[in-house]
């Protein structure tokens, strides 16, 4: 054997026995590798929420409406696109890649493959958190607990208060069987007459209950009602809200 | 326990975190093959190789508990031993060559020579240094493979656990290395040669 080799080896054992070097303990690396398994899940499930808030909010827009408003495609898609979850989800897929790589024998795996994979796992489980109506569950949370994310949220109540056009839109403060109070953005309390208008099915009106009003503007804050459009246009699509027994739907 | 030579890589390297014996029995295994490697892939003089090499050796025994005994020990070893090196070049780079073959070293020239889908018959030393002339040529990433491939003798999957690249990117790499290799060929007159 080489005789320099020799004192490499020899050299190293010294060194171990002099500095007191030890193996780092096991535990360490399942700790460390169990957290970039942990953050993982956590950046896919941020990614699923994400782009399920992105599904929620592309359903929710009124797209049989914009004919009709006279607005075009590239404006109503400008208003409507929900930028700031596309955006999170880019930097959350981003970052799940990365860290998939860094885990143990994540290199291993063609890049293409990582990228289709991850993407697929984002969208089947933001489906999920879509019809399951949990992406809607979450945007309203964020929407209410933290202001700040109103600033990243098309906003409705303007976005559908168009009266002259034959939209209005706002809280219902007063209602009865022939007329109810709306109060708009702007603020103001436009006088609604209902007697004539459709609902969808399964809903009813109510007090604290903001909606959409399809038919004409008669007066000055006067509107007579056509149709009533959910608030959010995909509650009807999803399992609790859907009519009784309907495809899995609450059956009481 | 009597380490004798019955035992494995990955037997030494779970019995080395209690005893040092196991470990130094590696490092004997060892110790050649990384200094010969360290120096293939950085251009650098004994003295430096030899002290990269005991940092290998000491970051190896830190983290021996995070071999993964389904991967081969030679490759995770590799792996440590082509980081310290990358990380010293990168330090070093305006002093430090990074994977530069030398022309004495002509076993790569000859596997190469000898692979089938290279033509043969390149047996003098003069041809030999020619080949090598021309695999300096080659950018890095490739250099970087053949390397592995051919003068330490890994296998692909081997090559994707040292560099950390997917077994389908080092066969491609190797691929078109040895393309490369042939188009250099014809550009620096070298035809006939390969």
């Amino acid at each position: 054997m080489d005789k320099d080799n020799i004192k490499i080896s020899d050299k190293v054992i010294d060194k171990i026995k002099q500095e007191n070097v030890k193996p780092i303990p096991r535990w360490h690396f399942w700790l460390q590798h169990g957290f970039l398994w942990v953050l993982l899940v956590i950046l896919l499930l941020l990614g699923a929420i994400s782009l399920g808030i992105t599904f929620f909010e592309l359903t929710d827009v009124e797209w049989g409406l914009r004919p009709m408003l006279g607005i075009g495609l590239g404006h109503w898609l400008f208003s409507f696109f929900p930028y700031f979850w596309s955006a999170i989800l880019i930097v959350v897929a981003v970052l799940a890649y990365y860290n998939f790589l860094n885990t143990p024998k994540g290199y291993r795996y063609p890049k293409y493959q990582v990228i289709l994979f991850g993407l697929i796992l984002i969208i089947l489980t933001a489906g999920a958190f879509h019809y399951a109506g949990l992406a809607k569950k979450a945007r309203n949370f964020l929407h209410d607990r933290a202001p700040i994310f109103q600033n990243f949220m098309p906003n409705k109540d303007q976005l559908y208060y168009l009266p002259d056009q034959g939209l209005l839109a706002g809280k219902i403060i007063d209602i009865n069987d022939e007329s109810l109070t709306l109060k708009t953005i702007d603020p103001h309390d436009w006088k609604v007459d209902i007697g004539e208008a459709k609902i969808p099915p399964g809903k009813k009106l109510e007090n604290g209950q903001k909606i959409k009003i399809l038919g004409k503007k008669t007066g000055e804050f006067e509107f007579k009602a056509e149709e009533f459009r959910p608030w959010q246009a995909g509650d009807m699509l999803r399992l609790n809200n859907m009519p009784k027994g309907f495809m899995g739907g609450p059956k009481n | 326990m009597t380490l004798g030579s019955d035992y494995s890589d990955e037997q030494l390297a779970k019995a080395a975190v209690d005893d040092e014996a196991a470990f130094y029995k590696l490092m004997q295994r060892y110790e050649h093959k990384l200094l010969r490697y360290i120096r293939r892939i950085i251009k650098i003089n004994q003295e430096t190789a030899e002290d990269i090499l005991q940092e290998t050796f000491i970051k190896t025994y830190r983290y021996l508990n995070n071999f993964d005994p389904s991967l081969k020990f030679s490759s995770w070893i590799y792996r440590i031993a082509h980081n310290e090196a990358i990380g010293y070049w990168r330090r070093q780079q305006r002093n430090v060559k990074y994977i530069s073959i030398d022309k004495e070293e002509n076993g790569l020239a000859n596997t190469l020579a000898d692979d089938e889908t290279i033509s043969s018959e390149l047996h003098d030393k003069e041809r030999q240094e020619k080949i090598v002339e021309v695999i300096n040529l080659l950018p890095e990433n490739y250099r970087e493979v053949l390397i592995l491939r051919y003068l330490e003798q890994k296998d692909y999957e081997e090559i994707s656990d040292v560099l950390h690249k997917p077994v389908g990117t080092v066969s491609a790499l190797i691929h078109r290395a040895k393309d490369k290799i042939k188009k250099l060929d014809k550009e620096h007159n070298l035809k006939d040669l390969i």
